[in-house]
């Protein structure tokens, strides 16, 4: 019995706190940074409907393109706390549970 | 009535704004009801809310609002858009200005689970206490 209780992994309640908190706050990045393209996109295509016949169509590459780099990576680091967070929170959760 | 027309009439998404700002709405009141639940000491995990439901329209409404936006946009580089109507403010409630409807549906998701994770934080921290 006291075997069994040692084995089970303990969890600080700050360290649930501190996950939870780290995958809110990817949530809501990636939602700014998704925000963020679509408004890049539409400024974009304001500046090409207003542009002259031969810039016609180079905007969005000049534009939003290089935008979309960065936020691809914004996105991705994300993404990747998000999924590790969330396999942390329900491991913890499950134990807690038990 | 033709697709053209259509969007004169709803210039700048309206119809679209309008849905999202219900589905936005109904969430938030939703959300409401859940933070006085949790506030009572209720367990909140099993209990039905349309906050799930509002995460999967919104969703789709960014779809949906992106393709209206397009037509719109190329609907009025061909006819441009009649000036603002005297009620456009409610065109664009609850919001003070008029944006796009991918940033509408965006922001409300956003607050909805900002909202929703800080409620789920407060209930499992329950379940560390017992």
């Amino acid at each position: 019995m006291e075997q069994a209780e040692k084995k089970r992994p303990v969890f600080s309640k700050k360290f649930y706190i501190a996950v939870a908190v780290a995958e809110t706050l990817a949530k809501f990045v990636s939602i700014v940074t998704l925000i963020r393209v679509f408004s890049a996109f539409e400024d974009a295509l304001d500046v090409d409907a207003h542009a002259g016949v031969e810039e016609k169509g180079t905007t969005l590459a000049n534009f939003a393109l290089p935008y979309m780099q960065s936020a691809i990576t914004t996105l991705s680091v994300a993404i990747a706390t998000l999924v590790v967070c969330g396999f942390l929170r329900h491991k913890m959760l499950k134990v807690v549970a038990k | 009535m033709t697709l053209s027309m259509f969007v004169r009439f709803y210039y700048g998404g309206g119809i679209v704004m309008h849905l999202i700002g219900l589905v936005g709405v109904l969430a938030i009141i939703s959300l409401i009801r859940k933070t006085l639940w949790v506030r009572k000491g209720r367990d909140v995990s099993k209990e039905p809310f349309f906050i799930s439901n509002a995460k999967f329209i919104l969703v789709i409404a960014i779809g949906l609002a992106n393709v209206w936006e397009n037509a719109s946009w190329l609907t009025n580089i061909l006819n441009p858009p009649p000036p603002p109507h005297p009620l456009a403010f409610f065109y664009h409630f609850p919001f003070p200005v008029n944006f796009s409807g991918t940033v509408y549906a965006l922001f409300y998701l956003a607050v909805i689970i900002v909202w929703d994770d800080i409620l789920r934080l407060v209930t499992d921290l329950r379940k560390f206490d017992r």
